[in-house]
């Protein structure tokens, strides 16, 4: 029993850090019917800015020590900065040019952004990985055999903040509802006065902060950033999203606690090399089945 | 605003459009028109043979860049004849006076070409977008390797030959694009693109693990080499003439499958299924069929890659194969197989010329600018291409027409 609770909560655990991701697939294919593949790369930029900031801190003060809320607070903004001006960056210059263009072609352009951001991240690093410095005790509680740490209560506590904030984001600003109305119906949006590009920004943006926030968090609990984080998450994060349905943030949020849990779990039955497996079988499942996603709405025809 | 500039520089140095005119002059005789329409298929044999008499050594990697951009304007004057026979002349003639090193270069161009024109069925034609291309290279190399290899882990080490295990990797390649089909047939789109990702990852994560069939992780070595003819095909360079015989056969093949009937069913059913289907075309028999032929050629390309390298590992056939072959497809044209050439030779050739340059001017010092930055030059170029031709370099004439009318054809406002 204790085992299937340890595991349930490892399950919780990883699948927080796939829902904070998959809302920045399932906003952004919201209002552009697009993957933005190279997003799992802005989960491993903040990663590594969060590595950086925490490292400089750690050098060149004591604040680590002494205050280690405000600097993993400081790192986790800096994380988010790096990915939102990323994010707006690969909009303006790869994909707000190709929004008319065949469909295929804003996919190519997000593999080569995906692509040049982790071959400038290994050039950087040197092809290593960048060990956390140690804010956190490597400690946790332990009730009855179960064991939790301390840096997993964070981030079970910060993605479930993140998501917290960003379904208020979405459903009770002016913003949010732009966002909407956007992924609703573009033209139909921008006749009723909506800045459709600087909404299709505010969406990029919104996804990349969750997408760095993820990245220091995860980056912490993991206590390494390297070149190629980013990808394994990324691809998990978007099963989770067309597992709840892609489009629908509620889902989005519910397929990545799901699939965080159906992984762990199956480690269970089928071992942990695979995981992987599961998490695709399980999404070939789904979209035979249910192609409307687990939690979405029901639509005759999908694109 | 710059975009447009760019783009208009480009079309107005383009050397194919004076190309151009000259084969249409030509194509309107019709002894000129067969020529040019099936010229090219002689034209590659014969110059496999010339290929044998040639000075020594020149500048290869200098000459590449420019020859690449050449033979851009060759492949895009539809001039046939010509530009292909240059190319045929260039591809058979050039491997001949480089050094091992270049020589399997080339054999990767040649096997990613062979990939691209299995891909351009599924992709190109259908219009079906597959990112788990790397099964079907990954299920040929594998059999091959386990069936031959003395001391495969499966215990089937039953020596046959490489000309009969390629027929029968074809096949199993064939089937496993059956068997990946069937239950995406209702998926369109990006939905499509990302089952077929978890179908490749999953293959991949199968040999990895299953270690008694495969032997896991450490791979499977001393695969032999191909005989011909009593003669043992032993480097990148005769295998390269197989891959280059393949491609010719598979460039061949969905060119005239392309305009068959089953061409024409594929394109009505990429343009609009529903009315496809609606007009009485198979749906499920034609996409299966796309999925079967482009599979096949794939198991075709993981057979010989087998061959070349003497050793395969789980680690391979991982995403970055299925990626780079639908890049090239679609950075050389969709649905033109002198475009997936092409994207073939820029994709995997270029990031290969760079390794040798670097940048020594003024302040600028950078050694090993190719070998160390190449992939960011790739993700770069990837970008670039993109936003300045999104129908990519050399698109098909009926997808550059399409793009022209605009693009209604998708339903912009599915929610």
């Amino acid at each position: 029993m204790q085992e299937w609770i340890q595991l349930l909560i490892d399950g919780v655990t990883i699948g927080g850090v796939y829902a904070v991701i998959a809302l920045g697939y399932t906003l952004v294919y919201g209002v552009l019917r697009m993957i933005n593949f190279a997003h799992g790369e802005l989960f491993m930029m903040g990663a590594f800015t969060g590595y950086y900031t925490l490292t400089g801190f750690e050098n060149h003060s004591n604040l680590n020590d002494s205050v280690p809320v405000f600097t993993i607070a400081v790192a986790i903004l800096m994380g988010m900065v790096v990915a939102v001006v990323l994010a707006l960056l690969m909009e303006r210059v790869a994909y707000r040019p190709l929004r008319n263009a065949p469909r295929l072609a804003p996919l190519i352009s997000a593999i080569g952004v995906s692509i040049l951001l982790r071959n400038i991240m290994l050039r950087v690093t040197n092809a290593e990985g960048k060990v956390y410095p140690q804010v956190f005790p490597r400690t946790g509680v332990d009730i009855g055999e179960i064991r939790l740490l301390y840096v997993q209560i964070l981030l079970l506590a910060l993605s479930g903040l993140f998501l917290a904030l960003l379904y208020l984001f979405i459903q009770r600003t002016k913003a949010g509802m732009a966002i909407r109305a956007v992924a609703e119906d573009r033209n139909t949006a921008s006749l009723m006065g909506i800045n459709v590009d600087r909404t299709i920004m505010t969406t990029f943006a919104a996804g990349a902060a969750l997408a760095g926030a993820a990245g220091v968090v995860y980056g912490m609990f993991v206590t390494t950033a390297t070149s190629g984080m980013g990808f394994i998450p990324g691809i998990k994060a978007f099963t989770a999203a067309v597992l709840g349905g892609i489009g629908s943030v509620p889902g989005a949020m519910a397929g990545g606690y799901f699939l965080g849990i159906s992984e762990a779990l199956s480690t269970k039955f089928f071992g942990a090399q695979y995981k992987d497996v599961v998490a695709f079988v399980l999404l070939v499942a789904v979209l035979i089945f249910r192609p409307w996603g687990l939690f979405g709405k029901r639509e005759d025809r999908r694109a | 605003m710059p975009t447009d500039a760019l783009r208009s520089l480009a079309t107005g140095l383009d050397p194919g459009r004076y190309w151009q005119r000259g084969a249409e002059a030509l194509q309107r005789t019709p002894t000129g028109a067969f020529i040019v329409r099936y010229g090219h298929y002689v034209a590659l044999p014969l110059f496999a043979v010339a290929g044998g008499l040639g000075p020594s050594y020149f500048g290869i990697r200098m000459t590449f860049a420019i020859l690449v951009l050449v033979m851009y304007a060759l492949l895009r004057s539809r001039s046939g004849l010509f530009g292909l026979a240059l190319l045929a002349a260039m591809l058979v003639y050039l491997p001949r006076q480089m050094d091992v090193f270049e020589r399997g270069i080339m054999f990767d161009i040649a096997l990613y070409a062979l990939l691209g024109i299995g891909l351009n069925v599924v992709v190109g034609y259908a219009g079906l977008l597959d990112l788990g291309y790397v099964a079907f290279f990954a299920s040929g190399a594998y059999l091959y390797a386990l069936i031959s290899a003395p001391e495969a882990g499966g215990g089937f080490a039953i020596g046959t030959s490489f000309w009969i295990v390629l027929p029968m990797a074809m096949v199993l390649a064939a089937l496993m694009g059956i068997l990946l089909g069937l239950p995406v047939l209702r998926l369109r789109g990006d939905y499509l693109a990302i089952v077929t990702l978890g179908f490749g990852e999953i293959i991949r994560i199968m040999i990895n693990n299953e270690d008694g069939l495969t032997n896991g992780p450490i791979g499977v070595f001393s695969i032999p080499k191909p005989h011909f003819g009593g003669t043992e095909l032993s480097g990148p360079f005769e295998l390269y003439f197989v891959v280059l015989a393949g491609c010719f056969l598979a460039a061949f093949a969905s060119e005239r499958i392309r305009d068959s009937r089953v061409g024409r069913a594929w394109e009505a059913i990429r343009e609009d299924e529903d009315v496809a289907s609606a007009m009485g075309v198979n749906t499920t028999a034609y996409k299966l069929m796309a999925f079967a032929i482009g599979a096949a050629m794939g198991g075709a390309g993981g057979v010989v890659y087998s061959a070349k390298q003497s050793a395969v590992f789980p680690s391979d056939f991982n995403l970055d194969v299925s990626v780079n072959v639908l890049a090239l497809v679609i950075i050389g044209g969709m649905g033109n197989v002198r475009g997936v050439i092409l994207g073939a030779m820029l994709l995997i050739g270029l990031p290969e010329v760079l390794r040798d340059f670097s940048i020594d001017f003024a302040f600028i010092h950078l050694d090993n600018l190719g070998a160390d930055y190449r992939l960011v030059i790739f993700g770069a170029a990837l970008v670039a291409v993109m936003v300045l031709r999104p129908e990519g370099l050399l698109p098909s004439r009926r997808r550059a027409a399409e793009l022209e009318r605009g693009l209604d054809l998708e339903p912009t406002t599915v929610t």
